[in-house]
Parts: C-alpha cells; sequence; structure tokens
C-alpha cells in the first residue's frame, strides 16, 4: 500500500475516513518504521506550539495595550460575549444537560470537590488577583497567566468572576466570593499545545451552562465592577 | 452592529490566542504585538459581519496583515541573508539556553515555509482548530489544509526532527 504524505498527516488529527484510518493501523502494525516516522511528523506540531507559548504572559507592548484596552463608550456594558449565555440573557436559555452528563459531573459535585490550584501558594495568588485585576486584563503569578473576563453576581448575591489560568495548559473558570475568600465552583479544561482534555467549545458550553445554575446577573460593568471590589 | 465596549471585551478575551497566533506567525515578539495592535485597530474601525465569530474573523485579518505586510518583509530580508541564520527569537534567557536554543531552532524553520503553509499549521497545531475550521478561517478547500499541513509537517520534520522522506 502506497502512502501519502497527507494521509500520514491527516492520519495523526484522525480526519480520514475509517477505512483509511484502518488501513494505516494495519500498515503500522506491519512497519514499525511508519511508526517512527508518524512521531517525527506529530513532533513538529508540539515543537511549533511550544514555540508560540513563549509570548504567553510576557508583556503587552504599550501600543496594543493602547489599542485593546482604551476606555469604552461612557454609556456603554462591558460585556464579554466569549460564552453565548451573556447573549441570550433576555431569552429562554437551554441548559447544556446533555454536555454536563458527558462529562458525568454535576454542578453540585463541581462545588464540592476544590481544584487542584486551590490547595497551594497558586491558589491563593489567584485570589489575590480576583480581588483586585479588573475584566478584560491579565497579570502572571505563581507562574501562571491569570486572564479575568467578567464579573457576575450569582442568585444569591454573591460576587463571582469568570477568567482563565494558563500555563502549559488553559482552564476557564468561574469562583464566587464567600466569607472574604474566593472558590472556584466550576473549571473546564480547554485545548492547549495540542494536548486537548475537552475543546474549547465544549468548555463554553459547560461553562454557560454553570452561569445558568449560579442564576447569574448580567455582566458588571467596569465600573460597577471596581465598586464591588473596593467593597469586598 | 456590536456596541465598541462588546468588541472590546471580546477583544480583549482573544488577545492570548490572536498574540499566540501572530507570535506563530512572525516568530518575533515585537512585530506579534505590532501585528495584533494593527489587528484590534482595524477589527474597532471596520465593519465586521454580524455573523462573524470575533475570534475567527480576527485571525482573518490578522492574517491578511501578515500576508500583505510581513510576508513582503519576510522576502525583502531574504534576499539579504538566509532566514535560517537570523535572530529571529529575541528571548533568550541564560538559565534557558538551551530550551531557548532549540526554539530558536524550530521559529528559524518556521519561517522557512511558504506563508501559505505556515498559516495552516499554526492554525492547526497552535489554535487546535479542526480542518474544517482551518478551511472557513482561510476560506479554501478541506482538501488543500490538508496538503498544505501534511507538506508543513513534512518540511520541519525534516529540518527539525529526522528525515521525513515519503514512504512507498
Amino acid at each position: 500500500m502506497k502512502l501519502t504524505d497527507t494521509q500520514l498527516s491527516a492520519f495523526l488529527d484522525n480526519q480520514l475516513p475509517s477505512s483509511e484510518m484502518d488501513a494505516i493501523r494495519e500498515a503500522l502494525a506491519i512497519h514499525p518504521e511508519l511508526a517512527d516516522r508518524l512521531a517525527a511528523l506529530s513532533q513538529v506540531d508540539a515543537q511549533v506550539s511550544a514555540f508560540a507559548q513563549q509570548i504567553d504572559g510576557k508583556p503587552i507592548s504599550a501600543g496594543l495595550q493602547r489599542a485593546a484596552f482604551s476606555a469604552p463608550a461612557p454609556e456603554s456594558t462591558s460585556v464579554f460575549t466569549r460564552w453565548p449565555w451573556l447573549s441570550q440573557r433576555s431569552g429562554p436559555v437551554a441548559l447544556a444537560a446533555s454536555v454536563m452528563l458527558m462529562f458525568g459531573i454535576g454542578l453540585g459535585q463541581w462545588m464540592q470537590t476544590a481544584p487542584p490550584a486551590q490547595e497551594n501558594e497558586q491558589w491563593a495568588a489567584i485570589e489575590a488577583v480576583l480581588h483586585s485585576l479588573p475584566s478584560g486584563e491579565a497579570t502572571e503569578v505563581q507562574g501562571v497567566t491569570v486572564q479575568t473576563y467578567f464579573s457576575f453576581t450569582g442568585a444569591d448575591g454573591q460576587l463571582c468572576r469568570a477568567y482563565q489560568v494558563r500555563d502549559t495548559r488553559a482552564r476557564d473558570e468561574v469562583a464566587c466570593l464567600a466569607d472574604g475568600h474566593w472558590q472556584a465552583v466550576a473549571s473546564v479544561y480547554q485545548t492547549v499545545a495540542g494536548q486537548t482534555e475537552y475543546s474549547a467549545a465544549s468548555a463554553s458550553v459547560v461553562l454557560d451552562s454553570v452561569l445558568n445554575q449560579l442564576g447569574a446577573s448580567a455582566p458588571l460593568t467596569l465600573e460597577e465592577e471596581r465598586a464591588v471590589l473596593a467593597r469586598d | 452592529m456590536r456596541k465598541k465596549s462588546v468588541l472590546q471585551a471580546e477583544i480583549a478575551s482573544s488577545l492570548p490566542a490572536l498574540r499566540r497566533f501572530a507570535f506563530s506567525l512572525t516568530t518575533s515578539m515585537a512585530d506579534a504585538d505590532d501585528l495584533v495592535q494593527q489587528t484590534v485597530e482595524r477589527l474597532l474601525t471596520r465593519p465586521i459581519p454580524e455573523d462573524a465569530a470575533l475570534l475567527q474573523w480576527a485571525f482573518r485579518v490578522c492574517r491578511n496583515l501578515w500576508i500583505d505586510e510581513y510576508r513582503a518583509q519576510r522576502v525583502r530580508d531574504n534576499a539579504l541573508t538566509d532566514p535560517q541564520f537570523q535572530d529571529t527569537v529575541q528571548f533568550h534567557v541564560e538559565d534557558q539556553a538551551e530550551q531557548a536554543l532549540e526554539l530558536s531552532a524550530v521559529g528559524a524553520a518556521m519561517t522557512t515555509l511558504p506563508a501559505e503553509q505556515h498559516e495552516v499549521l499554526v492554525l492547526v497545531a497552535v489554535q487546535g482548530m479542526s480542518y474544517r475550521e482551518v478551511s472557513e478561517t482561510l476560506e479554501i478547500p478541506i482538501g488543500t489544509v490538508m496538503s498544505r499541513l501534511a507538506r508543513a509537517r513534512v518540511a520541519l520534520a525534516d529540518r527539525l526532527n529526522q528525515p521525513a522522506e515519503a514512504m512507498h
């Protein structure tokens, strides 16, 4: 059987018809050198990804800061529409029940299970960021980059924030403030560096569901957020 | 039309991915931030289709700017010196010298790829896009995505890892 570069490359991404995938698996069983070659091709992705990650957490140039974080128009509301939940606030929102089942966990379990980050100093550093960093900004603490997305209040009035924590991989997270301490209530890993745990799209859907279950308010404006953070 | 503040918020949450994308294309941190800055300015000042996903649209804008300006710059650079030996990576740290050297080689190798292969490889390897997403972002057929990606991987594997000659 003649295997082309295109077939081998697409095999790595599981993008071939199942018959071709099977044929390459069979060829792999017969020709061990094929595995070496696939490894070499696959390594390229890891190398390119590692190269790209070098810029994460590096200070943003002054020009880019001005362009990206200039003050919004005064009458506007700061809304982070990364998640569809935000644009659906005025209408009925479907819970992503199937996705929750797929992960085999519910919000209750999430809320009882502290993420690993909470068990070490890193979480204390992240808490400090959540107490002070305005939404839309990023900072580096304890070897991770924390990117704040937006703040909101839960059904019981507690302040919550959505943000991303990133080192070699990234997780989108929601934390709420209770008795002066931030507690992560949902944490979903995203795709980074080709090491897929969950797809970014799935992460978004799961967090939408979490926000709905929390009875989240509309996102706070930056001004409202500043006032609430100063108070708490 | 998106409110400006909403758009700014969306852009802010897209910045990490955009910077990674731009850095992967330019292989220079300074050029990457310049490219992202131009991208952001364009996003804020030019109409964005209502049905466009912001990140995908931003990638398209960023990619077009890179094609227009940086590739032209690279052609001029290449006329003067082999890019393999250019100092394209400017962030070496002494205690990470070995890793930096290796990544420097990766960056240098990436600059030798034709632009159309380079961008496809970055979208798949760095951004984790599916072939369909790349096809939509670059507006090229999926078959073209597959072949360009394969050529890029083989070229870099040849240069960086081990000979990856076609098996027959």
